[in-house]
């Protein structure tokens, strides 16, 4: 499995790289055999080569730059995700994958689904949401400015479009909830994997006692 | 105008009961806002003011400051304990002036937030603003550094001499498009340069043409000597170069001593220099001051307990850059090791519990054989262990304590034998633990 984390460098704001290092523990524990590459700007890129792409969130100027750069390869990325390979996008990087983003003024996205953005007021809070996919809920953090007219369809702030799966959630959602990175792995590799993710279950244990006593020391 | 001269006069004689009651730094300028929210106008600025803003480093330059002008004769006011809102601001304007708004010292330095410069621009143009470095910090309330940074570019006025960090490619943009007088500073390739990046990179790629820049070394975080392929952005040639020999710094010919052998103490160091003898004061008295003050700081706290040689490392939750230097210091100390992790809550300011920062804090340093044991401490041990396991570290070294209140006695109890502690926590556990030496009878 040849996984691209692209513009690692340049979207990296929210310790998203630990969505990698959790996806790596977990194919490396089932002894799938895999190769991480560490993609940005200067790099041409191949979707032909790759079976899963990651893509973290960025400051706002660095999005476009992204952007950008993305904008040359919209014919493959459309493919890619039409032939059904996995694709995962975490924050405020959805932006631009949508038809359009309008700031100070609207520019054109990437228009790979028919959503819209409009940047207002910056949003900064804990979520906690109910999963139509898994038993227990999504625990995660937003930290962005964008609104958008989603329909979200795994999770609210998640959606999943053939095998692209986004979310607006920031940071390490793999690590976060577990229950949801079994389903995540599972749909990735077509397989029921072994897991020992003991940890992160106690971990978050301590999430929901904190949520249901609404404070922060529990 | 009578009114703002009896509000600062309630503001005084509030500080003076407090100051007897050993309460509140911030109290009179909070007071004097309250009844007045454009007070600031008030206040006649003195012939030189200074901000010092940035991530880090801000509270010790602010003191290193005020002792170098002290040293030399001049009359000098600080926001010296680090409260540096607009609050703790107005309280060392309100200290520092007679009542009809007039100063009454020549220099005037203030400690400012980050996230407050824009604020208390509004009311005071200084003559110098400091930005010793900046990035990413406490996202789950400021957004971004470039936020920060943004805030901070938009209130610069072209009066303002600029004294920066050369080799913080961030703090390097303020440069960008402006006609302000600027100094200069930096750190040449030393003892802690690393070849490769360890962290999360707040700026890597040229803010001109997008290239990416080439990094030929690293100081700490983004802190390095970085160059454009297209010339668009290099590190400039700085004004004031610090070469570091042992645990001095040679800054021309000047010989300066440095305190706890740290490289962030070397920028701090450095930032007070270029600022004081740029600002004209007498190069003699700088040196003399600096060194003096280098023996003045305090150490690290150490001490001895149950058989074990322990150093408390208090570490900023959510500001990876002075975590980092934590485990940066430890996996740099020779030895066997324990070491204690932990936190009773994320944040002592706001309710949130994002725990991405953890990361971008380079745990990975202490995956290494000589690290036996570490503790992790609080609700939050197994997000850090859950850390901790995917920077490779085998969890047969994890020992958990989940009640803060146990926890002390548990370090000690659990640590392995024959090695050196290591105690990384917030605040919380440090002057928890700090409380529980004194009890009993420990000295540090």
């Amino acid at each position: 499995m040849i996984i691209a984390y692209l513009y690692h460098d340049l979207l990296n704001l929210y310790g998203e790289s630990g969505n990698i290092k959790m996806i790596d523990k977990i194919l490396s524990d089932n002894k799938i055999k895999h190769k991480i590459l560490y993609l940005s700007l200067n790099d041409e890129l191949n979707f032909d080569d790759y079976d899963l792409v990651y893509i973290g969130s960025g400051t706002e100027r660095n999005e476009l730059i992204a952007l950008e750069n993305l904008k040359k390869y919209t014919k493959d990325i459309k493919k890619y995700i039409e032939s059904g390979k996995h694709f995962f996008v975490t924050g405020n990087t959805l932006d631009l994958f949508g038809k359009t983003i309008t700031d100070s003024k609207k520019i054109s996205a990437l228009s790979i689904f028919d959503y819209e953005v409009k940047h207002g007021d910056r949003k900064m809070h804990d979520v906690q949401v109910e999963s139509h996919v898994t038993n227990k809920k999504i625990y995660g953090f937003i930290n962005n400015m964008s609104d958008t007219n989603i329909e979200y369809n795994l999770f609210d702030y998640g959606f999943r479009i053939k095998n692209f799966i986004g979310t607006y959630i920031i940071g390490p959602i793999l690590v976060r909830n577990p229950e949801f990175t079994k389903y995540y792995m599972n749909n990735l590799t077509g397989k029921k994997l072994k897991y020992d993710l003991k940890n992160e279950e106690k971990a978050y244990d301590r999430f929901t006692l904190r949520y249901k006593n609404g404070g922060t020391k529990q | 105008m009578y009114m703002n001269g009896i509000i600062i006069l309630l503001a005084k004689l509030s500080h003076k009961i407090l100051h007897l009651t050993g309460k509140g730094s911030t109290f009179p300028g909070d007071f004097a806002l309250k009844l007045n929210k454009n007070i600031f106008k008030h206040f006649k600025m003195t012939e030189t003011v200074i901000f010092v803003t940035g991530t880090t480093g801000k509270t010790s330059v602010t003191g290193c400051l005020y002792e170098i002008y002290k040293h030399s004769n001049y009359k000098v006011a600080c926001n010296i304990k680090g409260a540096n809102l607009s609050g703790g601001v107005l309280t060392t304007l309100i200290d520092s002036s007679k009542l009809n708004g007039k100063s009454k010292v020549d220099v005037l330095i203030l400690e400012v937030d980050e996230r407050f410069v824009k604020v208390i621009s509004k009311y005071i143009t200084p003559n110098y603003l400091i930005i010793n470095n900046l990035s990413r910090d406490q996202l789950a309330r400021n957004g971004h550094h470039e936020l920060v940074f943004e805030g901070i570019n938009n209130s610069i006025k072209k009066e303002t001499t600029l004294v920066i960090n050369a080799d913080d490619p961030l703090v390097n943009m303020f440069s960008l498009g402006k006609k302000n007088k600027i100094i200069y500073y930096g750190v040449s390739k030393n003892k802690y340069s690393t070849k490769n990046m360890t962290n999360s990179y707040d700026v890597c790629y040229c803010p001109i043409c997008n290239s990416k820049l080439d990094f030929k070394y690293f100081n700490y975080g983004n802190l390095g000597y970085y160059t454009c392929p297209n010339n668009d952005y290099n590190r400039p040639k700085c004004d004031f170069e610090a070469v570091l020999k042992g645990d001095r710094v040679l800054i021309g010919n000047d010989n300066i001593s440095i305190a706890n052998d740290a490289l962030y103490n070397v920028y701090n160091t450095l930032a007070c220099y270029s600022l004081a003898i740029s600002n004209g004061v007498d190069k003699n008295k700088v040196i003399d001051a600096l060194n003096n003050l280098s023996m003045k700081v305090k150490r690290l706290n150490t001490f001895n307990y149950n058989g074990f040689e322990t150093t408390m490392l208090l570490s900023k939750n959510e500001t990876p850059i002075s975590y980092n230097q934590s485990l940066n210091y430890i996996s740099n100390q020779k030895g066997d090791k324990t070491v204690v992790i932990g936190y009773t809550r994320i944040s002592g300011r706001y309710n949130m519990m994002d725990i991405s920062w953890m990361y971008d804090v380079n745990f990975e340093l202490l995956n290494r054989k000589e690290v036996k044991r570490i503790i992790l401490i609080g609700s939050y041990a197994y997000d850090i262990a859950t850390r901790l396991e995917l920077a490779g570290i085998d969890k047969k070294k994890f020992k958990y304590v989940i009640d803060p209140e146990e926890s002390f006695d548990f370090i000690f109890n659990n640590a392995y034998k024959n090695t050196k502690l290591y105690c990384v926590v917030y605040f919380d556990l440090n002057y928890k633990y700090l409380d529980i030496l004194k009890k009993r009878g420990v000295k540090l």
